[in-house]
């Protein structure tokens, strides 16, 4: 062979006339948070087997920074009726489905409001048509086809996502809008919107750059760059707060935007922030290294005081603005301040029972609705729990 | 999340060429299209491990190859339950007057087998050392030496009768 030849082969595979891709970056995300919740779930499900010990009741959370991930309690079958078990008024929780107003075998309840009124999720084939669904007290309504993958809702029903494109949006009275993506970058991340209609999210362009960025919901094409360059947002509080990084380290900003490092706990190299709510916000730390893979610990901020604990959970799912904790993977569980937990029960015809038939993906501020998904027979269906005090 | 926003900045930028390898390995826009999306999904929920590795166009060439692996083998597998034949090969596209060379270069992939075919693309397309396409397709180096050999025999024997054929007119 000669040199001729290699540049030349390779100049010609270069060249060879391809087709346009059709590849979804945000559907990746998506299936990747799934499977990637899923393979938690089966290392959690592992250790409670050779533990062999089922636990049942309360968590006590507090000083939990050496020991990670105790096993959580098994799933609740019971159809309903799951009950606090620490002393104080019970609550009872019921799971229902939600309806789809689209055929399709991937079908999830992703974010709910502060209020539980509204919920917002996907329903596809998995294909590149997947769908955008409002719950409206429980009525689905479907945003118009060019909207994809919803981040958050808030108390007015404004809905905002990110396209699989890098292009935000927002969903407000029934009209889809697109939001500006700043100059100098050619994508953002859309993370969460406030009763007020703030939205918050990342630019990112060439280079590894990227800038934290606030929309308005009536203004979409308007923005304020957040902090200095290399911030990133990744969630905002009613008041305007927002959280996110700078660079390697937490991050929060002010409503009026001054921005100072969140703590990041002892004994750990770095944190990130993943939503707020309320005067609470939850993140993430690297734990320990297991089997090539480190395994991310879950954190939580009390943005008030400031204070920082690892949480001895294998993950942390969402964060109501009263301090209930969602734990999603697995076995839904809520976990007060306090420390006492409750499951939340499944439904008498789902018939799978390993964990991760069940997801929980977000929290109402009372902590009393939850929404997520029921994955059984390769099919995701979209559920929503309703507790009362 | 820092880690998402690497990954989507990652894959955007390296979507066209990660496209074209997956492409040109199978000849197929539907196969390449869904292999590609299993490939980002897949390095989504390792993306933490994989980038801190430093390797991820490594990591993203083997899934790439063992993608193309295992979706052969289900359609295979699905071919077989139905107790059909197996399905004949694709007929390559036939060189013809004033066709270009790299449609011919097409043509000649579409003939080589799969392992030729991956390590043409590879080496020459992603610009892989032995070692690393060996790593990539998990065989020996003297196996992509041999097969690389055998595939630039084929694609020079197709460019050169394409050269040939446009010179000489008829």
């Amino acid at each position: 062979m000669t040199t001729l030849d290699d540049q030349r082969i390779a100049a010609l595979l270069q060249s060879a006339p391809v087709p346009e891709p059709r590849v979804d970056v945000g559907r990746a995300i998506r299936d990747g948070r799934r499977r990637r919740q899923r393979r938690r779930v089966g290392g959690i499900a592992a250790v409670t087997a050779l533990a062999g010990i089922g636990v049942v009741g309360a968590v006590q959370l507090g000083g939990a920074a050496g020991r990670p991930a105790p096993p959580t309690p098994a799933l609740a079958t019971s159809p309903a009726g799951t009950v606090s078990t620490a002393p104080g008024p019970p609550v009872t929780c019921e799971a229902s489905w939600l309806p789809q107003p689209v055929d399709g075998p991937v079908a999830v309840a992703n974010s709910v409001d502060p209020t539980g009124r509204y919920i917002v999720g996907d329903v596809g084939t998995g294909q590149e048509d997947g769908r955008v669904v409002l719950w409206t007290n429980g009525r689905a309504g479907l945003l118009p086809a060019s909207a994809r993958h919803a981040a958050a809702v808030n108390a007015g029903g404004d809905v905002v996502g990110t396209n699989g494109d890098g292009t935000g949006w927002v969903y407000r009275d029934g009209r889809l809008r697109f939001l500006a993506t700043p100059p100098g970058y050619d994508a953002v991340i859309v993370h969460a919107v406030n009763g007020r209609g703030d939205i918050a999210g990342t630019a990112t362009g060439a280079g590894d750059s990227h800038h934290a960025v606030l929309w308005s919901a009536d203004r979409p094409q308007e923005y304020r760059l957040v902090g200095q360059p290399g911030s990133a947002a990744t969630g905002i509080t009613e008041d305007g707060t927002v959280v996110g990084a700078m660079g390697q380290l937490p991050y929060r900003w002010t409503p009026q935007g001054s921005g100072a490092a969140l703590a990041v706990p002892d004994g750990y190299p770095r944190a990130s922030v993943d939503s707020a709510h309320g005067e609470w916000a939850i993140g993430m730390v690297p734990g320990a290294q297991q089997g090539g893979a480190v395994q991310m610990l879950p954190v939580r901020w009390n943005l008030t005081t400031g204070a920082v604990s690892v949480l001895p959970f294998p993950g942390a799912t969402g964060i109501a603005s009263n301090g209930d904790l969602l734990v999603g993977d697995g076995a839904p569980l809520v976990v007060a301040p306090d420390g006492t937990s409750r499951r939340l029960p499944g439904r008498p015809e789902v018939r799978a029972t390993e964990a991760g038939t069940y997801t929980a993906n977000g929290i109402s501020d009372d902590g009393l609705t939850v929404v997520g998904a029921v994955y059984e027979n390769e099919v995701y269906r979209p559920l929503v729990w309703r507790c009362r005090r | 999340m820092d880690a998402e926003r690497e990954f989507v900045e990652y894959v955007s930028a390296r979507l066209p060429s990660l496209h074209r390898t997956a492409f040109l390995m199978c000849g197929d826009a539907h196969l390449a299209d869904d292999v590609v999306q299993q490939t980002i999904t897949a390095l989504y929920v390792n993306w933490r491990r994989v980038s801190r590795a430093d390797n991820v166009d490594a990591y993203v060439h083997r899934m790439l190859v063992h993608k193309l692996v295992d979706e052969k083998r289900l359609s295979w597998a699905k071919v077989r339950l139905l107790g059909a034949m197996p399905e004949p090969e694709r007929s390559p596209v036939t060189p013809h007057d004033g066709l270009a060379e790299r449609d011919s270069l097409l043509a000649a992939l579409a003939h080589l087998p799969r392992g030729q075919r991956t390590v043409l693309v590879l080496r020459f397309l992603c610009d892989l050392s032995l070692a690393d396409t060996a790593a990539a397709m998990g065989c020996s180096e003297g196996n992509v030496k041999s097969q690389t050999a055998r595939a630039l025999v084929a694609v020079r024997q197709v460019l050169d009768i394409t050269e040939t054929s446009g010179r000489n007119p008829r």
